[in-house]
């Protein structure tokens, strides 16, 4: 398989997913508002009226010991890497 | 003509770059869209959030809805792609226990904050979703997390990574790259989102796990690119936790990493050098 026709359909797996998962959007999003209902009337019913628990930070915090490589998965690739660009990005990307 | 639209959020900037100027607004709506929907199911700074209700519940059951079950099982991958070092249960939930189903039980004690998993996936379904409603390409970056759907523009998207991309006082300081495929770039750095300890020492907002201290590894930030936004976080984040780059290596995703002291290093084919 050529280089080009690697991308093709690493460009058409994408768009696939893309199409999956807009459709699981809109069916997610139209449930919005019932389950807001929903939820409400069940932490009411429950007397849970106390302050959200709120975290400040982004923990990614594991208690497990065997944490390593040999327990991961992998990860997507995109189908091409970024560029040199002599022009100025007017969009960052950093630490958030 | 490329057209571009800015509106803040989550204590940054979203932005949204459209291959066709004359749809920036469609485009924006649907990225606000879906930010409102993610921002209503995850966010952990509001009472009414679907997380904050969840985080409240004490096992007892809780009606979750479709997104927030989707999110769960995005954080499931994370946890799992990463051994366990990405975790928005912050260790307080055992995934291998956990059953992903709505109504969602979660044992007493369990707290969710999907953090910055949360973002990336917010952009990752905010560009797909823009891209379809504007009908072209378009780049979404919610407060420092990219993501790219539609057909790309034949110059790319021009993307400016650094330490820190809060732009406050001018463009900061970094490498300028063209992104010429879909999918995503996620930034994560011991720089920023810092806060002053009860001691007065200024710590990160990233824990080592081995530890349960924040992370104090060799590079300070990390950059990557993947085929969403999603993947290229955790492998920012694990990075960042295990405080070296040969996971990363073997990934084979492309990236950029600065170090404690300064100088970068790239990896898997990451432009070295920026063009002249």
């Amino acid at each position: 398989m050529t280089n080009g026709e690697e991308e093709e359909n690493a460009g058409t797996a994408a768009r696939d997913r893309s199409g999956r998962r807009a459709g699981r959007f809109a069916r997610a999003v139209g449930a919005v508002a019932a389950v807001g209902a929903a939820v409400l009337s069940i932490g009411l019913a429950s007397g849970n009226y106390g302050t959200a628990t709120q975290t400040t930070s982004d923990t990614a915090t594991n208690t497990r010991s065997d944490a390593n490589d040999a327990s991961t998965e992998p990860l997507s690739g995109s189908a091409q890497a970024p560029r040199s660009s002599s022009d100025q990005g007017t969009v960052t990307t950093g630490g958030s | 003509m490329t057209g571009r639209a800015e509106f803040p959020l989550w204590g940054g900037e979203a932005t949204v770059l459209v291959a066709d100027g004359t749809r920036a607004e469609a485009a924006r709506a649907a990225v606000g869209t879906v930010v409102e929907a993610v921002d209503a199911a995850l966010s952990v700074h509001r009472e009414d959030s679907v997380a904050a209700w969840v985080n409240r519940a004490e096992g007892r059951e809780v009606r979750t809805g479709e997104l927030f079950r989707w999110a769960l099982e995005i954080a499931l991958r994370a946890w799992r792609a990463s051994g366990g070092l990405v975790d928005v249960a912050g260790g307080s939930l055992d995934w291998r226990e956990a059953v992903i189903e709505d109504p969602l039980r979660l044992p007493a004690g369990a707290r969710l904050d999907f953090g910055s998993v949360g973002k990336a996936w917010a952009a990752d379904l905010a560009a797909e979703r823009a891209a379809e409603a504007a009908g072209c390409g378009v780049l979404v970056a919610l407060a420092g997390d990219l993501a790219v759907a539609g057909e790309i523009p034949a110059e790319g998207w021009t993307v400016r990574v650094c330490d820190d991309h809060r732009t406050a006082g001018g463009l900061p300081d970094g490498q300028d790259v063209r992104l010429t495929a879909a999918g995503g770039l996620a930034t994560s750095s011991l720089r920023v989102r810092g806060h002053r300890s009860l001691d007065g020492t200024v710590v990160n907002h990233i824990v080592d796990p081995r530890s349960g201290l924040p992370v104090r590894g060799e590079w300070r930030t990390v950059t990557v690119s993947a085929g969403s936004c999603v993947d290229a976080n955790i492998a920012t984040t694990e990075t960042l936790v295990l405080g070296h780059d040969r996971r990363l290596a073997g990934r084979g995703l492309p990236a950029r990493l600065v170090h404690a002291d300064g100088w970068t290093r790239t990896l898997n084919g990451w432009p070295e050098r920026e063009a002249a």
